[in-house]
């Protein structure tokens, strides 16, 4: 399988510079983070889309909000997404709303055994495969070994696709003081579909890191992606996540970095 | 009276982790409690003592960096949509504090504010969550109440509801179409202070105008509240 490169959508401002991406054949797809603003229509693009959301707490015990699994679905069908990327997270204690950005669970077995029940229902709600991704970790888990075993528990369980954001999976490494490639054994790699890149900072307390899309990718996150895109099986996407109100010239420049770490897998399909 | 079934049990004991995990992120209050009497806070959500276990250690600078946050996320939202109220409160003595709010029910309950404007319902944002809190609170809209706490307030939020309406939004945010008004002084017909949808701010004292504001379709922010939103289903 060829492996294609795109960016994350989460905003109209995006249009254009991803319009420039796609005739400079720097990105095969956008991958839209559902569900989008009123009024926006990151279809009309024309170009492939691969369905996201940060909206489904698929780790709740309250389930899954319908009113959100269906316009996620709505989405997919209409793009036909080949698959659908979920969190594992939850977004508050009660059946709908958002605290904040997503909080990752406990990673205990009655967690996992509530995720795996909501994974299934969404899985076949959808009639599509689904990809699982993990949060940024600040924090120890206390029924497994840590969150990647949560993660490839529950995509065995499910049998489901993983997302592996390598950027989140470094930020767990380093605010945990593990090693660099402390966890990627407890997943299956012919479960990893796609990788995120993005970019993260150190806070202001010189010792924890946290995501940060309007940054680039560092080098030892490039490096390990390179490394990723060369012995991963069944890898089919490589997906750039750079924020909307990032400068344009950085959203060029790392487009071109990843392109650059894919090589020869990547068909370039665009105009 | 009917056995809940393995899925409920298990969905209710993970609830009740859920609810406590997750409030021991946001609440100072909870961990204080948790940190001296842990028993009884697992027994206040329900959960038997040998779940301690499934909690993480809050002592750890790891579990106080996601901590701090995700209550300063909130706490930059908030201010950032009542900068003037900030400024107020925290120079007025045993004012509520947003300790007080982030550990409050009305945070944790969608349903507390409106349907957000994106259409995906309500309870994914905390700034109507928080002026509703504080109204209440601080009883805005009662006769004694402080009258500059509350035109600070109010104009504030009312700026809020007119930056909404004025993207694309849920048809529930059409209703402040041309602008918001609210008398003054709880206690009096007028002046009627307005906030058009153009953020201009009328300061209205003539009766028979303030008579036609709701006949024109513009909205009392005194009578808008959460909306009575109906459970929505889910996948379980």
């Amino acid at each position: 399988m060829d492996l294609r490169v795109g960016v994350r959508w989460d905003d109209p401002a995006q249009n254009e510079r991803i319009h420039r991406a796609q005739e400079q054949c720097l990105i095969d797809y956008i991958e839209v983070n559902y569900p989008i603003p009123f009024g926006s229509n990151p279809h009309g693009l024309d170009i492939p889309v691969l369905a996201h959301t940060s909206s489904n707490p698929t780790c709740s015990a309250e389930g899954v909000n319908l009113n959100i699994a269906r316009r996620i679905k709505e989405a997919a069908d209409e793009t036909n997404s080949p698959w659908i990327g979920e969190h594992l997270s939850w977004l508050g204690t009660a059946p709908t709303g958002s605290l904040g950005y997503q909080i990752n669970p406990l990673f205990t077995d009655e967690i996992a055994a509530v995720t795996a029940l909501n994974v299934s229902r969404l899985k076949e709600y959808y009639d599509r495969p689904i990809a699982l991704e993990l949060g940024p970790i600040y924090i120890q888990s206390t029924g497994y070994e840590s969150e990647m075993h949560f993660l490839g528990s529950v995509a065995n369980e499910v049998d489901t696709k993983v997302i592996l954001d390598v950027t989140h999976w470094q930020i767990g490494n380093r605010n945990l003081e593990r090693p660099i490639d402390y966890g990627l054994e407890a997943i299956d790699p012919s479960r990893i579909i796609e990788l995120h890149i993005a970019g993260m900072r150190l806070g202001s307390d010189q010792r924890f890191w946290h995501d940060a899309h309007e940054l680039l990718p560092d080098a030892e996150v490039l490096s390990i992606a390179s490394k990723l895109i060369e012995d991963l099986p069944a890898l089919e996407a490589v997906t750039f996540e750079h924020s909307p109100i990032a400068s344009e010239e950085d959203f060029f420049v790392g487009l071109r970095q990843i392109n650059d770490l894919t090589g020869n897998r990547r068909s370039r399909t665009a105009a | 009276m009917q056995e809940p079934t393995a899925e409920q049990a298990l969905r209710d004991r993970a609830r009740k982790l859920q609810a406590l995990h997750i409030k021991l992120l946001f609440c100072p209050t909870t961990q204080e409690k948790w940190l001296t009497e842990a028993s009884k806070v697992l027994d206040a959500f329900g959960l038997p003592s040998n779940m301690q276990d499934r909690i993480p250690d809050i002592t750890t600078d790891q579990f106080k960096a996601e901590s701090i946050g995700r209550r300063t996320l909130v706490e930059r939202s908030i201010g950032k949509a009542f900068p003037e109220t900030k400024l107020h409160l925290e120079t007025s003595p045993d004012s509520p504090t947003f300790n007080d709010f982030i550990c409050s029910d009305e945070f944790f309950d969608p349903k507390s504010g409106l349907p957000h404007s994106s259409g995906v319902g309500p309870g994914y944002e905390n700034i109507s969550k928080y002026f509703f809190w504080l109204k209440q609170e601080t009883k805005l809209n009662s006769a004694d109440c402080d009258l500059d706490l509350r035109n600070k307030v109010y104009t504030e939020f009312a700026t809020w509801l007119i930056n909404e309406f004025n993207r694309p939004h849920d048809p529930y945010y059409d209703q402040f179409e041309g602008g918001l008004y609210w008398v003054q002084n709880p206690n009096e017909n007028k002046p009627v202070i307005l906030l058009s949808d153009e953020y201009v701010l009328y300061t209205l004292n003539d009766t028979k105008t303030i008579k036609q504001l709701p006949q024109i379709g513009l909205t009392d922010l005194d009578g808008v509240e959460p909306p009575d939103w109906p459970d929505e289903a889910t996948l379980l």
